[in-house]
């Protein structure tokens, strides 16, 4: 059983509602009753009770790298119910799952990063704003020029 | 055309007119078509007795009970010589020893023929032997019917079988309701490797031949696509041993299994079959194959899955149904 390609979300599942009949290959056959039959509680549940076997959760043997993909096609396939199903009996897989040492060795880089970077920008901001403060005395007396200039216009106007 | 010739033709037409003549009761339908098969027409492919209703198929089922002994002879050497004819349905003619005889001595000639159906009729071994030269000869010969013969028995089927173990080409073979209580003459002579269709039904093959078809059903080489099992005794033990021989078979697509004697067990074991739910793994690697249990029978605007005898709820015969299609 290939499971990389049984849990693909981008390989179209075929109609489920349409009964195995738009399987085109033997494959499909077999992707499809999982997708139809495991995926959803309610319906393996059934099954379980009508061939005398006691039902359990299917999560255990999977690969927990796949079980955000199985979560996708439950909830494509069966709905938000099943999906809510799912994540109920899968929330201590899920959180196992996530490595918080990791994230947060991630989370301290992201921030470390972004205080330097705005540091940086602070820096660069306080300078700026003393130069720009210089810059406006000089300005001041331009205008000084302008407006004298302005005046010698209206004069020779007159 | 020289006069001999002549005269050849003239006896030719004499023989069709005593046979078929209008004093036979024959209709002039039918009467028409064996002119055309005598004359090698085209326009006929196919002679269905007691279907009347559409061209090129013809005959009427009262028509061969006016067929006196010469009928029969030139009947068969009329579709010997056609080229054209590929199948023919005598089924219910009232074909006895004596008509059957007459018959294949001219049919045996014949090699267009790909469907010989021969069902509900009233010949017996003495039939199937003068039958034996045609089986060996015909070289396109795909179907044969023989079913429904209360006169026939195991002898007649272990020559049959050991007769179409000789064919490339046989790919059918009905013998339902034939009186047959041994089966083992398809391990003896491996005509599985060759049968796509086989059917046995009202048959009483017991224990021993669910046995040889569970071990058929197993091996590599086995290209049956559907075995008609109905009315022959299958309860939950032969059902579970069939559903066990098929859980890597690839190749059977229908299992006809209606008119027995299956309960709970024997549908679980189907239902397993199909669609394990015991693991993901189970239910992936499930048979994918086999899609029916009855032989086709509407229901509403679809044709059944599930014979509606299985004694289970309404809710096993659903999911099993579900997981077959």
């Amino acid at each position: 059983m290939n499971d990389r390609k049984l849990w693909d979300v981008n390989t179209p599942a075929e109609d489920l509602n349409n009964d195995l009949l738009m399987a085109e290959n033997s494959e499909d056959v077999g992707r499809t009753k999982v997708i139809k039959y495991q995926l959803n509680s309610q319906r393996r549940k059934e099954l379980c009770q009508l061939q005398g076997i006691e039902y359990s959760s299917i999560f255990v043997d999977i690969e927990p790298t796949l079980l955000p993909k199985i979560l996708v096609l439950i909830g494509q396939r069966h709905g938000q119910s099943e999906l809510y199903t799912a994540l109920l009996s899968l929330g201590p897989e899920l959180t196992s799952f996530v490595d918080t040492k990791a994230i947060i060795k991630e989370k301290i880089s992201y921030h470390s990063k972004e205080l330097a970077r705005l540091n940086s920008w602070l820096a660069l901001k306080e300078l700026g704003d003393s130069k720009h403060s210089g810059g406006a005395e000089q300005g001041s007396g331009n205008n000084e020029v302008a407006e004298e200039g302005s005046k010698k216009r209206q004069r020779t106007d007159h | 055309m020289s006069s001999s010739e002549e005269e050849s033709d003239q006896e030719v037409e004499d023989e069709f007119y005593q046979a078929f003549g209008d004093h036979t009761g024959i209709s002039n339908d039918f009467r028409e078509a064996i002119d055309l098969i005598k004359d090698n027409s085209n326009q006929i492919d196919e002679v269905d007795i007691g279907i009347y209703d559409s061209f090129p198929i013809v005959g009427l089922g009262q028509d061969t009970s006016h067929f006196n002994n010469l009928a029969w002879m030139l009947f068969g050497r009329y579709i010997a010589n056609n080229t054209h004819l590929k199948n023919i349905d005598l089924t219910n003619c009232n074909i006895t020893d004596r008509k059957i005889t007459l018959f294949f001595s001219e049919l045996v000639r014949s090699s267009s023929l790909k469907e010989l159906i021969l069902g509900d009729n009233a010949f017996s071994i003495e039939g199937v032997r003068v039958m034996v030269p045609f089986l060996r000869n015909a070289a396109k010969l795909e179907c044969l019917d023989v079913g429904d013969n209360n006169n026939l028995d195991t002898e007649c089927f272990e020559l049959l079988v050991s007769t179409c173990s000789e064919s490339s080409t046989l790919n059918y073979l009905d013998v339902r309701d034939c009186n047959i209580t041994d089966i083992s003459a398809l391990e003896r002579f491996s005509l599985t490797s060759k049968l796509t269709v086989l059917h046995v039904g009202s048959n009483n093959i017991g224990r021993q031949g669910f046995n040889i078809l569970s071990n058929l059903l197993q091996q590599e080489g086995s290209v049956l696509k559907a075995i008609g099992l109905s009315n022959t005794g299958v309860g939950d033990d032969e059902t579970e041993m069939l559903a066990n021989s098929l859980k890597h078979n690839t190749s059977l697509e229908a299992l006809y299994l209606d008119k027995n004697n299956i309960g709970k067990r024997g549908c679980i074991a189907l239902l397993k079959l199909v669609n394990d739910i015991s693991s993901i793994e189970s239910t992936y690697s499930s048979n994918r194959t086999l899609t029916k249990l009855v032989s086709d029978e509407f229901e509403g605007r679809r044709f059944r899955t599930v014979p509606k005898d299985f004694r289970v709820s309404e809710q096993m015969k659903r999911e099993l149904e579900n997981a077959l299609m």
